[in-house]
C-alpha cells in the first residue's frame, strides 16, 4: 500500500490558485444564457396571457415552438 | 408569438419540436416553470446544448449507421421519446384521448424505423439487387 502511495502522490498537482478556474468565457456564457432564457421566458409569458393558462416549451402548439426555437437560433 | 428576429429563417418543425424538448428538458430537472429561475450552471448548459444542437443542423448527437441494431435503438428512442411526450400532455390537462395518441405515435414511429418498401415486403427481404 505505502509503494502505491509512493507511486501515487508525486504525480498529484497541487493547485496553486483559488477558486479553480472554470472556463475562461464563462462570464461570456452567463451573458448569452441570460438573453437566451429571458427570450424562452418572453415566448412563453406571452402565450400564457394569451392562453389564460400556464404554457411550457412542450406545450406550446407546433406554431409556437418555431417561432421560439428560430429566435433562439438568431440569438 | 411571432418571432421577434423576423429576418431569421424558420427552423423545421422536427428540429422545432426537438428544440422545445431540450429547453422543457432542463425545466423539469430543476422544478421550475420558467428559465429565468433556472441556476446559473443550467443555464449555461441550456445555452450550450441548444447551441450545439442547432449548429449541428437539429440532428442527434448518435445518428447511427444504419444496420438492423441501429434500426432498433432509433425505434426504441423514438418510443420512449412518445411516451414521454404524451405523458407530459396528460399533466398539461390536455384533452385528449390518450389510447388514440399513444397509438398514432407507435405506428408512425414504427412505419418511420422500418423503412421497408412495398415491392420487397412481399419477398420479405431489404435487398433487392441481389435477385
Amino acid at each position: 500500500m505505502r509503494e502505491l502511495d509512493h507511486i501515487l502522490l508525486p504525480q498529484t498537482e497541487e493547485t496553486s490558485e483559488f477558486p479553480l478556474p472554470v472556463a475562461e468565457d464563462w462570464d461570456e456564457l452567463v451573458q448569452k444564457s441570460q438573453k437566451l432564457c429571458e427570450l424562452i421566458d418572453k415566448h412563453l409569458d406571452f402565450e400564457s396571457k394569451l392562453q389564460g393558462r400556464e404554457l411550457r416549451p412542450m406545450t406550446l402548439c407546433p406554431e409556437q415552438k418555431v417561432s421560439l426555437i428560430s429566435d433562439l437560433a438568431a440569438v | 408569438m411571432k418571432k421577434l428576429f423576423p429576418d431569421a429563417p424558420d427552423v423545421p418543425q422536427s428540429v422545432a419540436n426537438r428544440g422545445s424538448k431540450i429547453v422543457e428538458k432542463y425545466l423539469r430537472l430543476h422544478r421550475v416553470e420558467r428559465a429565468k429561475d433556472l441556476p446559473e450552471e443550467a443555464r449555461v448548459r441550456l445555452y450550450r446544448d441548444l447551441r450545439f444542437f442547432l449548429e449541428s443542423g437539429g440532428q442527434p448527437p448518435d445518428p447511427g449507421t444504419g444496420g438492423t441494431m441501429s434500426g432498433i435503438r432509433r425505434f426504441c428512442s423514438g418510443l420512449w421519446t412518445k411516451i414521454e411526450d404524451f405523458l407530459s400532455m396528460s399533466e398539461s390537462g390536455r384533452e385528449i384521448s390518450p389510447v388514440s395518441i399513444f397509438v398514432l405515435c407507435a405506428c408512425a414511429e414504427a412505419s418511420h424505423a422500418v423503412n421497408i418498401r412495398p415491392d420487397c415486403t412481399r419477398r420479405g427481404v431489404h435487398d433487392t439487387d441481389g435477385g
